[in-house]
């Protein structure tokens, strides 16, 4: 195939109606409500008939002209779309080539005796000469036969139904290409035009012009001839009266059949239409599949050369996009009404009062009003596809963060379980050892290992104790019964018991002068044993953790600072997640359930008082916490969650 | 009897010095060979101390007991290794058989360390 002979095809697609004229006459405004009938079938058929030759003329000279890769896109894209076989034929229904291959034909079938193809082949065919005759156009006519699983509206989908019952239908491209030269001027044998929709002078051949890829198209197609308004003679002879106002009867009931004919095919037309597309939204619930799919049935079933289709969430951030064609700058088209050629539509993927997302779509060919209608039908369709795909969507993702928030709280249990059963060992064997060999060990031995027996208990009770409050804070964020202390003096009183917590490191207390808080003491004592366990854990033996106390900018301050390894700022507000640990050397050979910290974070919120994590004068950790001074309210009490994420309570 | 030389490895200090008490406490030819606080400490010390018996646990820190007890069996499949650890389900049970290794104890059977090794041991 040459380029030159698809660049210079020209269609024409002629449908003469045999018109009732030949009936001979009756009264002249019966006959003319009968004529108008007939024609606005004919128009409206026409009207159809064209706008298919546009998309089909277009999809054969995407075949015909050339490019070997565009024709095995788009025969793949027909695969992809369900098709069962492809084949292209010559005009006289012979195959010239069948890339896919359509299933129950043998190589050397003519598809016209195939029980399926044959009858639409032989209505695309045979256009018979009719009352005016044939239109003859130069050139090869090619038929594009494809078999799909999809249904194909209007008139030459007559059998569709049939078809799409045993699996797939019939599509049929029925085209003329010129081998050469300029668009064919298509003429009538009466040699006059007239303007598309406007109907003319009786017999005349109407003809409507389309525009595809720049190129202007033509239909033509005839009207009925007028009656001759004279009265008949054997009227006039009075003899067959009855015979005569039988016939107007006659005539006045097939003018209405004529007309409810013409409104039934719009009908069925407009519905076929949303129900080939709509076929294709209810295939995936992947927005990944469904955006695709649809944007390809939209172009091809209403002729766009550009389709976008845009999601957007309830804040409009586009969440979805899927775009087909070049995007160009060309002006909307009308709100309502026809779209002419070349405009740009702007649909609302509406659900309920919310708009869900965007359909922006150029035509190349134009769109009827059934057309628009069926495509606003179709965005509605859409709309709720994607709605439903987008609820799946959101399902699978809760889905995965509970799969993950399930995997760490194995992780917990597990560790948690260990540590208390390593605690629980150490304990239990201690004693034994210690009463079993009382009189072998001396001294130093039984307080070493009585030592150890204390400081495993009061990791055992730290533990136990932080997992009642982790399961409180499960519940409901802990409550706390805040009252006027002082600060320095209550963090003296708990550092006394809280020793055991930092193993072989020292305590420095800096709480010179009273500080008053409005605490409850039992939240203070939490927080200062989680921050000593942390120091306990992450530091090296022998260093110091520092305790300060004292008053600043308004709050009563506590600032504990370690001289370990820090925390570097990356991770200074993950540490408050719940189960989380770092994944550092030190934290590995650390003992811990990764829940002291959220735990803090939460007694912290509900005391109205800040933490901020920063870095020690040596380097090492530090926990900055601002306790209120004074009664606090809901709202003014700042909760930490800006410097912290505390708390922590919010995943669940 | 011949002396019965013990490699202690588990990340947790007390458990080493309650494992290193009931041996050295039951005496009687038991003795601590040497002691490591994680896997690849553990791997180097198995090298260098030669141990008769591998206490390992199961739940440490970057190389799990299973993992240490893979590669010491790699190198000496004859190795008698005791698996004592907080952290004993089928799963584990199972692949200690398959690898070799000779016992598992609960954490809370630590009364019976002493035996298991006398068993374990080179006399057995």
């Amino acid at each position: 195939m040459s380029r030159r002979r698809g660049a210079a095809a020209a269609a024409a697609l002629a449908v003469v109606l045999a018109g009732g004229a030949a009936a001979g006459g009756s009264w002249a405004a019966l006959l003319e409500q009968r004529h108008d009938g007939a024609r606005s079938t004919a128009e409206a058929d026409a009207r159809y008939l064209g706008a298919r030759l546009v998309q089909a003329t277009a999809a054969a000279a995407a075949l015909s002209s050339v490019d070997p890769a565009r024709i095995a896109s788009r025969i793949s894209n027909l695969q992809a779309n369900g098709a069962k076989g492809v084949a292209l034929t010559d005009g006289d229904a012979r195959i010239i080539a069948e890339p896919i291959a359509i299933p129950g034909r043998g190589a050397d079938d003519d598809l016209r005796s195939d029980p399926l193809i044959g009858p639409l082949l032989a209505r695309a065919v045979d256009r018979g000469p009719q009352a005016d005759g044939p239109i003859r156009v130069a050139g090869t006519p090619i038929i594009v036969a494809v078999a799909s699983r999809f249904s194909v509206p209007g008139p030459l989908g007559a059998s569709r139904r049939r078809l799409t019952a045993q699996g797939f239908v019939v599509l049929l491209y029925d085209v003329e290409l010129a081998p050469s030269g300029l668009p064919e001027q298509v003429t009538g044998p009466s040699g006059r035009s007239a303007r598309a929709g406007q109907g003319g002078p009786p017999g005349t051949l109407l003809r409507q012009q389309f525009d595809v890829g720049g190129r202007a198209w033509q239909v033509a197609y005839g009207t009925p001839r007028r009656p001759s308004p004279t009265l008949p003679l054997w009227l006039l002879l009075g003899a067959a009266g009855l015979a005569a106002a039988a016939a107007a009867v006659a005539s006045r009931l097939q003018g209405r059949r004529d007309s409810a004919v013409a409104q039934a095919a719009l009908r069925e037309r407009q519905l076929a239409l949303i129900e080939e597309a709509g076929a294709q939204l209810q295939q995936s619930l992947d927005l990944s599949e469904l955006l695709p799919a649809v944007a390809v049935t939209l172009s091809e079933d209403f002729g766009f050369a550009y389709v976008d289709i845009a999601l957007a969430d309830d804040d409009g951030r586009l969440t979805g996009a899927f775009r087909l064609g070049e995007r160009l700058d060309v002006p909307p088209a009308p709100t309502d009404g026809p779209v002419p050629v070349g405009r740009q539509l702007l649909l609302p993927l509406r659900r309920g009062w919310r708009v869900v997302g965007t359909v922006t779509a150029r035509t190349e060919r134009g769109l009827d009003t059934i057309e628009r209608t069926a495509l606003h039908a179709l965005c509605d369709l859409l709309a709720v596809a994607v709605t439903n795909a987008q609820l799946l969507q959101r399902e699978r993702e809760a889905a995965v963060q509970l799969r993950e928030l399930d995997a760490m709280k194995n992780a917990f249990l597990g560790t948690v379980s260990h540590e208390l059963r390593t605690a629980m060992t150490a304990i239990t064997g201690f004693s034994e050892v210690l009463t079993d060999n009382w009189a072998r060990f001396d001294d130093d031995r039984r307080r070493d290992l009585a030592g150890r027996i204390r400081r495993n208990a009061s990791g055992l009770k730290h533990l136990v104790d932080d997992l009642l409050d982790f399961a409180r804070l499960e519940q409901q964020r802990v409550l706390v019964s805040p009252r006027r202390v002082d600060l320095a003096e209550l963090v003296g009183q708990a550092t006394e018991t809280m020793g055991e917590l930092l193993g072989d490191r020292r305590l420095d207390l800096r709480a010179p002068a009273p500080v008053t808080a409005w605490v409850d003491p039992f939240a203070v004592e939490r927080i200062l044993a989680n921050l000593l366990s942390n120091a306990g854990k992450y530091t090296p033996i022998g260093t110091t953790v520092t305790v300060t106390v004292r008053e600043a900018d308004g709050s009563a301050r506590m600032i504990v600072d370690d001289e370990g390894p820090g925390i570097p700022a990356g991770e200074r507000k993950l540490v408050f997640s719940r189960f989380y640990r770092r994944e550092d050397e030190v934290t590995l050979t650390t003992k811990g359930a990764g829940i002291g910290l959220t735990i803090l974070a939460d007694f912290v919120s509900s005391s109205g008082a800040r933490v901020e994590v920063g870095e020690a004068p040596g380097g090492g950790a530090r926990f900055l916490i601002d306790f209120p001074t004074g009664p606090v309210t809901e709202t003014d009490g700042a909760s930490g969650d800006d410097l912290a994420g505390a708390p922590a309570g919010g995943t669940s | 009897m011949a002396a019965v030389r013990t490699l202690i490895v588990d990340d947790d200090d007390d458990m080493r010095f309650l494992i290193r008490t009931i041996i050295e406490a039951a005496n009687e030819g038991l003795s601590v060979a040497g002691e490591a606080a994680h896997g690849s400490e553990g791997l180097e010390a198995w090298r260098n101390d030669q141990p008769d018996v591998v206490i390992l646990d199961q739940r440490m820190p970057g190389m799990t007991g299973l993992e240490l007890a893979e590669k010491i069996l790699t190198e000496a499949p004859d190795q008698a290794i005791i698996l004592f650890s907080a952290y004993l389900d089928d799963t584990v049970t199972r692949r200690a058989n398959e690898l070799g290794v000779r016992a598992c104890l609960a954490k809370d059977a630590y009364q019976q360390i002493p035996e298991a090794l006398r068993q374990h041991g080179p006399d057995r």
